[in-house]
């Protein structure tokens, strides 16, 4: 009997019912529902979210048999969309993930020798499009960099050299101005 | 009366489902759920996802990441 554990973003571990069977069928959904701010756009677009297979034995304690990642940028930089009479809506993403056998299980055995335990096959999308979002928080930080830059010496936002300071002067009123003209 | 096709009745529910969304306040907070566990599911048309009825596509600001593990 085994089951898959997901880890995504700031939820909680999900895992998918136990399976029986060398060739398992989970067919687990898992909807994670998240604020779209800069962190959940930034985590989409640099992180993985993992997966794990445990095989379950009575009474002890599972047993780590692999583990996989999920490339999360696939669903910002290779967002599809498609047809729909109502709204444009996300494609679904099927991807063959390669299982890493645990260290543990390998034991004496190279990784170079078990490089796979199989595969496990997931489906996944985001609900709503994304793109546009990645580009705003983008150009947002963008601008923040190049405020921020142009407020340190080395023109370059972290500068461990010292900030300018500027200093303003108006001239408020002038009294009694003389301008020498040429050599009288 | 004919049973439509599964494609027909996808659809239909679908349109229904989202009409009913609509008009329906999000609710908040951000979880992860289980197909077989909870409020009743209704499936997504054009894909083989199920969306809980009662979360729709959720607020503006917010959004589903949603993951199917079918198989190994």
């Amino acid at each position: 009997m085994t089951l898959v554990t997901v880890d995504f973003y700031d939820h909680a571990t999900k895992t998918t019912e136990l399976t029986q069977g060398y060739k398992p069928q989970y067919k687990s959904q898992f909807s994670f529902r998240s604020e779209m701010n800069s962190f959940y756009v930034e985590y989409l677009s640099k992180s993985k979210a993992s997966l794990e297979v445990h095989l379950a034995n009575g009474s002890g304690k599972p047993i780590k048999l692999g583990a996989c990642d999920i490339l999360l940028s696939e669903l910002v930089f290779g967002e599809r969309f498609i047809a729909d009479s109502l709204a444009s809506k996300t494609a679904v993403i099927e991807q063959h993930l390669n299982i890493i056998p645990d260290s543990a299980l390998t034991g004496s055995l190279s990784q170079a020798a078990v490089k796979s335990l199989g595969s496990i096959k997931i489906k996944m999308r985001l609900r709503k499009p994304i793109q546009e979002i990645y580009r705003f928080h983008n150009n947002v930080t963008d601008i923040k960099n190049t405020t921020r830059a142009a407020g340190t010496a080395a023109g370059k936002p972290g500068s461990d050299t010292q900030a300018k300071k500027l200093v303003t002067i108006q001239v408020v009123a002038c009294k009694d101005l003389s301008v020498a003209y040429g050599s009288s | 009366m004919a049973k439509r096709v599964d494609g027909q009745e996808k659809v239909i529910k679908t349109i229904k489902q989202r009409l009913g969304v609509e008009a329906r306040p999000a609710t908040t907070g951000s979880t992860g759920v289980s197909p077989s566990r909870g409020a009743p599911r209704d499936d997504d048309a054009m894909s083989d996802f199920e969306v809980d009825a009662n979360d729709g596509e959720g607020r503006l600001n917010e959004n589903f990441f949603d993951l199917r593990v079918i198989e190994a």
